[in-house]
């Protein structure tokens, strides 16, 4: 057997695939999940024809943890555990780690096959430790691929590359921070909390990520609760020209003084005509979407597929094991020029849904994707990697496949093409606009549904210095309306821009706050408005509520540009905390760390570390122990005002 | 050519009148004694020639109620007609004012208290901010922006002084540059024929300029009651 090349995946669905690919049958392992096949390959050189076994592991084998003496919750000061040692053990996985060494005796070569991302590399390096255990001589190699289509596994074969010891070293730290980190304050939360009514039995767990998670909801959840509506004044032209009723809008939008609007309208009353200004019609657009990577898939899934983030990530787990898609994991919103779209667009031309859309981009409709600003050098953006019938795929399975071809045959399609009229008023001192939008071509909306652009009303003709008297102008009122609690998209966003976990993380720490009981997920309510809201509804300048007035005129003409509130997200939910997430946050907040544990900048200043590892400017030690001295900072000073905390608990746990 | 400092002080006469022609500031004599005075008690007194640039100086940052004349050709009239729709202009000699306060009126009292705080929390956080995202503007897909845009610049209502101490609201009709909330309170601007309306001033690039300055005093009253006033408004608005 000497010379055998050992190929081990991070999953068995994808050693199954590789070795289909490669070529052989299969025998079982000591593990019931774990097989093994054997088979012969011809290998790049210095390998060549050889015979080979492809096996995988589950993804973690090894774990971390604290020795014995540090483990039981009462056995030391929590403080300690961000010194204490800790050791890494082989326990539930002990065959899959055998299995492994029984292949590696007297191979030649490892070659891993672990899926390519930092968690990747790192479980690559665990594969490799294992092996050399037994067989210290191994050559250790990766195969570099992106999904199990047949030619590109080929092509993976034939190039394989080193490990990168920098990710592992990545991933390394983080597991070790996270576990020390956490373990120290779950500990402490926890006995701190023991006094308190309801709490006694329960593990108040913390997590680096999922605290400033549950402050967003928080920050959120109190935005929402302490807002106060304040009465606004705006003012409306309507004009009837050519049997249209033309609605135009206050250049200024809206003012917050009574007595500065009537001041303002009773000039325009006063000027009694008014002229046009300018009249411009311009071609515009609304760009097709970018390339999908793992964020959007998120934020859009959850918000047009009536999923959760964790299902969304669940799905397209599978669907990438089954070979469907491609490695749903990437940060990447560019594709690769040589990539061969035409032909991943060619494979969807069967469909009864989007079939005829694709044999259109085919007879030249075909247009090269737009590249977004993201390459994370490992992974090209989401793509369906072959047409899976309909009946294959279980409902939601069949959304998100569905989703993933919609966009990306509306990435390699045009652009829809439109024409907007805007038509500028002065009366009195004050500038006013209506806006007309004629859509010309819907292109890639035609396969995209979930992207609005509509034409509105056309506007009759104005001619530049024209003069008119308007038909109607008001005074009209409004109060600003509360934002609504936080969706899953906008949570996602929050953490995505606050570099808050990974896009593979994300949707597992959303879920790990609800499974804490942190937080709450409750079907949108009253919160979305708007809808039949008629013309006050104004764009809030930043983050507070929208306005919703009162006092508008009905009838036709709303001269707005059509811009769809993206509906159809039927059934989203929100995000509302627990008596216990709030009693949380706001104790960390009142122990007055100006870096909170429930606001971002500790972790956004961890996630930049792992990078610079990534990058080799840093060490992994200097890392971990930067980190280490600064929670352990925070922790110190939480743990002088444990009676905040208990109080805090006390508050809302029994109010 | 001769040393500056050969050069004479020029006489308080002579000061009034360039201080007045040059700039608008007409200085009451005795206000110009004594700033005069301080200034020769400095280790290095200003040269006579830019004695008075020195002396504009210090005019703005004085509270103009007690530096300037007061005579009427250069002061709000004492009754601003509350109720014409469309009044009378301002005197087009040139009335220098002082700013007393400043609001943006396009933003609600939540935001503008907001902003407030913010800044102050600013030394703490400043370069590692929370960013958020307003609901709904999250998503990627771009479309041209379509119709008129208001300005990022707001729209301010601010309370003016004049040299007799009467006191006027005024609001931007069109912006202008120098006006925006975190300008210096007690900054002073010259108002040249504004028009008024309904008691209010209104202010246009055209007929307000700001001159500058600030009133040390003046600015940190303001900022410490800005923030109360706003809560209580917002308190005001929870009754409604």
């Amino acid at each position: 057997m000497a010379g055998r090349i050992v190929c081990v995946a991070e999953k068995p669905s994808i050693a199954k695939a590789v070795a289909g690919h490669l070529g052989g049958g299969d025998r079982q392992s000591r593990n019931k999940y774990v097989k093994n096949y054997e088979f012969t390959y011809n290998f790049p050189a210095p390998w060549g024809q050889c015979s080979a076994v492809m096996t995988s592991v589950l993804g973690h084998t090894v774990e971390w943890d604290f020795p014995d003496q540090y483990r039981g919750w009462n056995s030391c000061p929590p403080s300690s555990l961000f010194d204490a040692p800790t050791q890494q053990v082989i326990k539930e996985r002990k065959d899959v780690a055998s299995n492994i060494q029984s292949l590696a005796r007297g191979a030649r070569a490892l070659f891993i096959w672990t899926d390519c991302d930092r968690e990747g590399e790192y479980i690559g390096t665990e594969i490799r430790d294992i092996a050399f255990e037994v067989n210290p001589n191994l050559e250790v190699k990766r195969a570099k691929f992106s999904n199990i289509e047949r030619s590109h596994i080929l092509q993976a074969a034939q190039r394989p590359v080193p490990l990168d010891n920098r990710q592992a070293a990545a991933v390394a730290a983080r597991i070790e921070l996270d576990l020390r980190i956490g373990a120290a304050f779950t500990r402490w939360q926890t006995l701190s909390l023991k006094g308190i009514g309801g709490l006694e039995d329960r593990v108040i767990s913390y997590g680096s990520c999922q605290f400033p998670t549950l402050g967003f909801v928080v920050d959120r959840y109190k935005r929402v609760k302490n807002f106060v509506p304040e009465p606004f004044w705006s003012i409306r032209v309507m004009h009837r020209k050519d049997d249209v009723n033309v609605n135009f809008s206050w250049d200024r939008n809206r003012l917050f003084d009574r007595m500065i609007t009537t001041t303002l309208f009773e000039r325009c009353l006063m000027a009694r005509t008014a002229r046009v200004t300018a009249v411009a019609t311009k071609p515009t657009k609304k760009w097709k979407p970018l390339p999908l990577t793992t964020v959007e898939l998120q934020k859009l899934g959850t918000r047009f597929l009536g999923l959760n983030s964790k299902q969304v990530m669940e799905i397209a787990e599978k669907l990438y094991n089954n070979g469907f898609i491609s490695y749903p994991r990437t940060e990447t919103d560019q594709f690769d020029r040589a990539m061969d779209l035409r032909a991943l667009v060619e494979k969807q031309t069967v469909s009864n849904d989007w079939g005829q859309f694709a044999t259109g981009l085919m007879n030249g409709g075909f247009s090269q994707p737009r590249n977004g600003s993201h390459n994370d050098q490992a992974h090209p953006p989401i793509h369906p990697i072959c047409y899976v019938a309909p009946e294959v795929l279980n409902q939601n399975e069949k959304r998100v496949y569905e989703f993933v071809v919609r966009r990306f045959l509306a990435c390699c399609s045009e652009d829809a093409v439109g024409q907007t009229t805007t038509v500028n008023m002065a009366y009195g001192d004050e500038g006013f606009h209506a806006n007309g939008l004629m859509v010309i071509a819907r292109n890639y909306l035609d396969v995209y549904p979930y992207d609005k652009w509509e034409s509105s009303q056309q506007l009759p003709r104005f001619v530049q210095g024209e003069t008119f008297v308007p038909t109607e102008a008001t005074m009209t009122d409004g109060k600003t309306s509360a934002p609504g609690y936080l969706t899953e998209p906008e949570l996602i966003a929050l953490m995505d821009i606050n570099g808050i976990g990974t896009d593979a993380t994300m949707a597992d720490h959303i879920a790990k706050i609800k499974e804490r009981e942190y937080v709450f997920t409750v079907p949108r309510g009253h919160a979305a408005g708007g809808g039949g809201g008629g013309g006050e509804e104004v764009d809030a300048p930043v983050g507070r509520g929208r306005g919703r007035g009162r006092g508008r005129g009905r009838g036709g003409g709303r001269g707005g540009a059509a811009a769809g509130r993206g509906g159809g997200g039927g059934g989203m939910e929100v995000f509302v905390p627990s008596s216990l997430g709030m009693a949380l946050v706001e104790a960390y907040d009142a122990i007055g760390f100006e870096n909170s544990v429930s606001k971002p900048f500790l972790r956004k200043e961890m996630e930049e570390k792992m990078k610079k590892i990534c990058e080799g400017t840093v060490t992994r030690n200097d890392v971990v122990h930067e980190c280490i001295d600064q929670y352990r900072d925070m922790f110190i000073r939480a743990t002088q005002q444990t009676d905040v905390l208990k109080r805090k608990a006390r508050e809302y746990m029994t109010g | 050519m001769a040393p500056p400092s050969a050069t004479p002080i020029p006489s308080i006469d002579n000061l009034l009148r360039a201080l007045s022609t040059q700039y608008n500031l007409h200085a009451r004599p005795s206000v110009l004694q004594v700033l005069l005075a301080q200034l020769q008690q400095l280790p290095h007194p200003p040269p006579a020639r830019a004695l008075v640039e020195t002396l504009r100086f210090r005019l703005l940052a004085s509270d103009i109620t007690t530096s300037l004349q007061p005579y009427a050709n250069l002061c709000l009239p004492p009754n601003l007609p509350q109720s014409a729709p469309q009044a009378m202009a301002l005197s087009a000699d040139g009335i220098v004012v002082q700013v007393l306060d400043i609001v943006d009126v396009t933003s609600s009292r939540s935001d503008s208290l907001e902003r407030l705080e913010m800044v102050e929390r600013g030394e703490a956080m400043r370069g590692r901010e929370i960013i958020r995202v307003a609901p709904g503007e999250a998503d990627g897909g771009g479309e041209a922006a379509v119709g008129a845009r208001k300005g990022d610049g707001g729209m301010h209502k601010l309370v003016l002084q004049d040299a007799a101490g009467r006191r006027v609201y005024a609001f931007e009709l069109a912006p202008i540059a120098g006006v925006k909330v975190g300008m210096s309170i007690g900054a002073k601007m010259l108002l040249r024929g504004c028009t008024v309306a309904r008691g209010l001033v209104l202010l246009t690039p055209q007929t307000a300029t700001v001159l500058g300055g600030k009133v040390e005093a003046l600015h940190k009253v303001w900022l410490d009651g800005r923030k109360q006033e706003l809560k209580d408004e917002i308190e005001a608005f929870k009754r409604d």
